[in-house]
């Protein structure tokens, strides 16, 4: 193979920037005229193309899974382990959500609640456990205690393709107690998104400009606060 | 859920009768019209706690348009074959997974038929993941629809799926740490692009630079072991 016409025009990892389109006209000059640095972009593009074709979804639950998971159907292990995935993987985060939101043409109807003896709840951030390999996510879950209650509630953020997206998910409770309750985002006091959540306890409030909130859930007769979630980078 | 209509049925006529008012029903329903869903309620009743195959028929006879209009709403999805192989599967997976203990818990005859809906969408999903990396001809792309057939993209069989989990190991063994193998994920898995993985994770990643030396390195070490050529042959 011939070799580069001027190494000192190109560093290696410019190569990889130029296979996404994402390299400066320097680096794309010198492509149009290095056959070498040609054919290395085309043995990356090629290899590039090869894994992603392979390993598209590759660790991923399948779609029927997340349905089992969403109507609370998988046993607990499982559960917990596609939770953890879920934590991690964009994707299917973005699957779930899309589940959670495909709508009947006529939604059931729910009786509304009177909720009479309100008792308001502060959630308390928990210290941050460390966490298994693969799991993290773009934005480290915040775990938060329920005092009185043994729940605990998940919260991760992610960016969508109109703002971002806060999911999270409410523990430890049962489906049961989770009928008609409400998750909603408070900025300065002002409501700014509301959104059932699901009998599994997620909900995902989205889209959403990055900033601090005050998260509430509604729980049948038990109203929780949880001040100061930052959303955004 | 219980039913005040829920007697086992005695022969074919009661359910050829039981069909028609579904049916009916249902064309109530979908014009807001008021309709009583105890016929259709009765079906599902029969089909999902008696496993009786030919209410279960009934069933998919009354619910598969519906169920294609789902899937044809989910994707702008034209071909009517696909779209015959969505439905199967969809009617497929609510068989399988909608258990007697669901039906019980079901509140309205709404509830059977959002998670019928969600079975339909998770089919849906599931082609759509396939047919990620798939090519598809220009003149689809410009009359805004897919024509592969499920069958062009479906079939995974056993020794590939065995070498897909293999090459993911082999993968994962190259990373060196928790923010190669995220990169790996994002890139590999999920399909983003560096800058993509960029611009959600910038707290990780120092700079671009930096996810994309690493992406470099992780595949200069992947192209140095002998086995992943084997795998990627067997996946392709």
């Amino acid at each position: 193979m011939r070799s580069c016409i001027s190494p000192a025009e190109v560093e290696v990892w410019e190569l990889e920037a130029y296979l996404h389109s994402d390299a400066p006209t320097r680096v794309v000059e010198h492509l149009e005229r290095c056959p070498s640095c040609r054919a290395k972009v085309d043995e990356l593009r090629d290899l590039h193309q090869r894994l992603q074709r392979a390993l598209a979804r590759a660790d991923c639950p399948a779609a029927e899974t997340l349905l089992q998971r969403r109507w609370n159907q998988l046993p607990p292990a499982q559960a917990r382990s596609v939770d953890a995935h879920l934590a991690f993987c964009a994707a299917c985060r973005a699957d779930y959500a899309s589940l959670l939101g495909s709508e009947p043409e006529a939604a059931p109807q729910v009786l509304a609640m009177v909720r009479q003896e309100l008792s308001l709840l502060m959630a308390v951030l928990q210290p941050p456990t460390p966490l298994p390999a693969l799991r993290g996510a773009e934005t480290s879950p915040a775990i938060y205690r329920v005092p009185e209650k043994d729940w605990e509630i998940v919260l991760t953020h992610a960016t969508g393709t109109r703002g971002y997206v806060l999911s999270g998910q409410l523990l430890g409770i049962a489906s049961e107690e989770l009928t008609g309750a409400q998750a909603g985002l408070l900025a300065d006091d002002r409501l700014v998104l509301r959104t059932e959540v699901d009998r599994t306890g997620w909900f995902v409030l989205q889209p959403l400009p990055a900033g601090r909130y005050t998260l509430w859930l509604d729980v049948g007769t038990v109203h929780i606060r949880v001040p100061e979630v930052v959303v955004g980078p | 859920m219980t039913h005040s209509a829920a007697a086992v049925l005695r022969n074919s006529s009661e359910l050829d009768a039981l069909v028609a008012d579904c049916v009916k029903q249902m064309e109530r329903f979908r014009r807001r019209q008021a309709n009583d869903p105890t016929s259709c309620l009765q079906l599902f009743h029969q089909a999902i706690l008696q496993r009786d195959p030919a209410a279960w028929e009934a069933l998919v006879t009354v619910y598969q348009p519906q169920i294609r209009r789902w899937i044809q709403k989910q994707g702008n999805i034209a071909d009517a074959a696909l779209v015959n192989e969505l439905v199967q599967e969809t009617l497929i997976r609510f068989w399988r997974s909608y258990t007697p203990e669901l039906f019980v818990r079901a509140r309205s005859l709404a509830d059977i038929l959002r998670y019928w809906q969600d079975c339909a969408h998770s089919a849906y999903l599931e082609w759509q993941r396939r047919n990620r990396n798939a090519p598809v001809l220009l003149e689809e792309i410009e009359n805004g629809s897919v024509s592969q057939t499920a069958s062009d993209i479906l079939p995974h069989n056993l020794v590939q799926a065995e070498a897909r989990n293999r090459l993911w190991q082999l993968v994962l063994e190259q990373c060196r740490d928790e923010l190669d193998r995220l990169l790996a994920h994002r890139i590999f898995v999920e399909g983003q692009k560096p800058r993509e993985v960029f611009r959600e994770n910038p707290e990780r990643f120092e700079s671009i630079e930096e996810v994309y030396k690493r992406l470099r390195n992780l595949k200069d070490r992947l192209r140095r072991n002998p086995n992943l050529l084997e795998l990627l042959e067997i996946c392709s």
